[in-house]
């Protein structure tokens, strides 16, 4: 037992002298070291991490990040890599400071806060209309955005991570403000992503998310969600595409903490291959939060009986007069629609890739409503068929 | 003689270990059309999956011909292409894929499989405005998905619509008239009157005489039991009207 401590205290100590400039950071570290000697991972024994093995993410190689189809529509203002956060010129109305607050709660953010690499707090002042583009090579980061009283802001996040990639994403929204955000995945296979999401919703805000998912390598996503304030509205769409060894978590927990709220989530996966999709979705309405609306359906689709999928919705109540739905299907590409479209000419292949794009398409509908939605819709479109390309000639050869 | 459109001989067929074609046999010449009747369950939309390709049909013996070429190892769509086209009984709601989108798709495959240039989009869509104006498909039903929240009739015409682009010239129409009302029918008759041509085979199943009043057949076979059992001219569709199916499978049964 004693040694152990020592060795902990030498592991410190190394960290201490190959700190990085920046003091923040520093700290951030020696803080996580310690904590994590403390806390440790969570196995799969643990019920969060029942379908996800942590000490595949870790076996991650470093390789190079890949570029985001999202540039074309917006080129990236701010970087985060292995060498910290890198900002740019920001929009009008955007606003940042160096942050170095790695919130350490449990295993996950020690791991995080022990290999730091940078961080950056932005505010997002009334007027800001232009879209925000993250571009994320990998490293530790952590990202706060604070989206002041009735601002509103297109967020797009690209994670093109190689290597073990760890983020925290910290959104406040303050009263009657509405952030649209949109997520592309699209990493190296041998890559890992550990991804933290924190969203908490005031009065009368609205947030939308649609994600998108082309190439996972060995991805978590925990989305931590709070309607903390009346009449606030969430919207969290994903759409994954997964192969190979693809493994794609999302992890979600929906907190209705109060009355007249409302949320909805729709999440599609597709799998092939020997990947695997896990969907744990958990809405949360506490006592007195009446009049919620609070909605989660999970979608699958099997390729391959080599694929796997777990969904996992889950809804606790605890008030009264509230409306909620959860609900999981999970099948195989419609045989009867496949021979309709072929009996009219269109191969088996462009039939499927039909068949898939028009399963997933829906997750893309809210886009439709935003500020130059269409755009960033059709570049998604063609990333996904694209993709879909890939996957059914990589089997069929 | 030149060769026949299509030419069925002695076909058995049969879905999970069930004989349902038991020796059919059945030729359609160039400017033929040709009436199937028969009683429910008698293997007519087995016939015409299993000449369309659908898989689960098992093709246990005898041939099915196109122009001569057997076509029994071919896929659906390479049916399609060479000029097959199957109107379905139910047909298929396919959420999320437009309806011209799809009819774009398959025209401009088929176009492509057979060495032609594809249709442009300017093209295309006054091709399709000019075949679903007769057939009362509106623009509004073209925009939304395939056959999703189409009526009955709707899906039917959505059929000829379908029909009427691809342009093939051997097609099967599968009770292409039930559940349709009276107008509807005519609807969908003239549509396929207007594909008649010498170059043309049709194999127009029903369950009833009604249809063969609008699209008038040169021969009217009945299928009992996976059979051919009888065939005539376009009295014999009269005939089964008064008498029914009855007689015909105890015909067989005795
Ligand atoms: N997919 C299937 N699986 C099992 N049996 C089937 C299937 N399709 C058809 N059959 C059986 O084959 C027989 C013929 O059916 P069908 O061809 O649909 O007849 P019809 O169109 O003449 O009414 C029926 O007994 C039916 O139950
Ligand atoms: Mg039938």
């Amino acid at each position: 037992m004693a040694d152990q401590t020592k060795f902990v205290d030498e592991g410190i100590a190394w960290l201490a002298a190959n700190a990085p400039q920046d003091a923040g950071i520093a700290d951030a570290r020696v803080a996580g070291a310690k904590a994590l000697a403390e806390l440790g991972l969570p196995s799969k024994r643990v019920e969060a991490w029942k379908y996800t093995d942590l000490r595949r993410f870790l076996g991650a190689s470093n390789s190079n990040a890949k570029a985001s189809c999202l540039t074309d529509a917006v080129s990236p203002q701010i970087t985060l890599s292995k060498g910290g956060a890198m900002v740019g010129a920001l929009p009008s109305g955007v606003a940042h400071a160096d942050r170095t607050d790695f919130a350490i709660t449990d295993g996950l953010s020690a791991l995080r806060s022990g290999a730091a690499t940078g961080s950056v707090a932005l505010t997002i002042e009334e007027g800001a209309a232009e879209p925000l583009h993250i571009l994320n090579e990998g490293g530790a980061n952590a990202v706060a955005i604070t989206v002041k009283k009735f601002a509103t802001l297109t967020l797009m996040e690209s994670s093109v991570a190689d290597g073990l990639s760890q983020t925290l994403l910290s959104i406040t929204l303050e009263d009657g403000a509405k952030l649209r955000h949109v997520r592309l995945k699209d990493s190296p296979a041998d890559s890992a992503d550990l991804t933290e999401l924190s969203v908490t919703v005031g009065r009368d805000a609205t947030y939308e998310q649609v994600s998108v998912i082309l190439n996972a390598g060995q991805t978590r996503v925990t989305v931590d969600a709070n309607l903390s304030a009346p009449g606030c509205h969430m919207r969290m769409n994903a759409a994954a595409l997964l192969d190979g060894q693809d493994h794609f978590d999302l992890s979600a927990r929906t907190n209705h903490a109060i009355a007249h709220c409302d949320s909805h989530q729709l999440y599609k996966m597709v799998a092939a291959d020997k990947a695997h999709g896990v969907m744990q979705g958990l809405i949360n309405v506490a006592e007195g939060a009446d009049d919620t609306d609070a909605h989660l359906l999970s979608k699958s689709l099997l390729l391959d009986a080599t694929a796997t999928i777990h969904q996992k919705p889950e809804l606790t109540i605890f008030a009264d007069e509230v409306v909620c739905s959860h609900g999981a299907t999970c099948g195989a590409l419609d045989a009867d629609a496949l021979f309709y479209l072929r009996s009219r000419g269109i191969p088996e292949r462009q039939a499927r890739a039909l068949l898939i794009a028009a399963f997933l398409d829906d997750v893309l509908l809210p886009l439709a409503d935003w500020p130059d939605g269409e755009r960033l819709a059709a570049i998604l479109r063609e990333a996904l068929q694209a993709r879909f390309d890939a996957i059914v000639k990589g089997a069929g050869a | 003689m030149s060769t026949p459109l299509l030419e069925i001989n002695d076909l058995h067929a049969r879905v999970e270990d069930k004989p349902i074609l038991k020796g059919l046999s059945l030729t359609v010449n160039e400017g033929e059309v040709h009436a199937i009747m028969g009683p429910n369950g008698a293997g007519k939309s087995t016939l015409s999956y299993v000449i369309a390709g659908r898989e689960g049909y098992e093709i246990t013996g005898g041939s099915i011909k196109f122009r001569g070429q057997e076509i029994t190892e071919m896929n659906p769509e390479e049916r399609a292409a060479i000029g097959l086209f199957l109107a379905f009984q139910y047909p298929i709601e396919i959420p999320g894929v437009g309806t011209a989108t799809f009819l774009r798709t398959a025209v401009n495959e088929q176009r492509k499989a057979r060495g032609e240039d594809e249709l442009d989009a300017i093209g295309f869509l006054k091709a399709m405005r000019a075949a679903a104006k007769p057939l009362n498909i509106t623009d509004e039903m073209l925009k939304r998905a395939v056959n999703v929240g189409f009526s009955g009739g709707e899906k039917k015409r959505n059929e000829v619509l379908q029909m009427t682009m691809l342009a093939p010239s051997m097609c099967v129409l599968d009770e292409t008239d039930s559940g349709l009302d009276i107008d509807a029918l005519r609807v969908v008759a003239d549509g396929v009157n207007a594909l008649r041509g010498p170059d043309k085979g049709f194999l127009v199943i029903t369950h009833y005489q009604r249809l063969l009043d609008y699209i008038v057949p040169d021969f009217v076979h009945v299928l009992a039991d996976g059979k051919i059992v009888k065939s005539g001219d376009k009295s014999l569709a009269l005939e089964l009207e008064k008498t029914g199916y009855v007689d015909i499978q105890q015909g067989l049964t005795a």
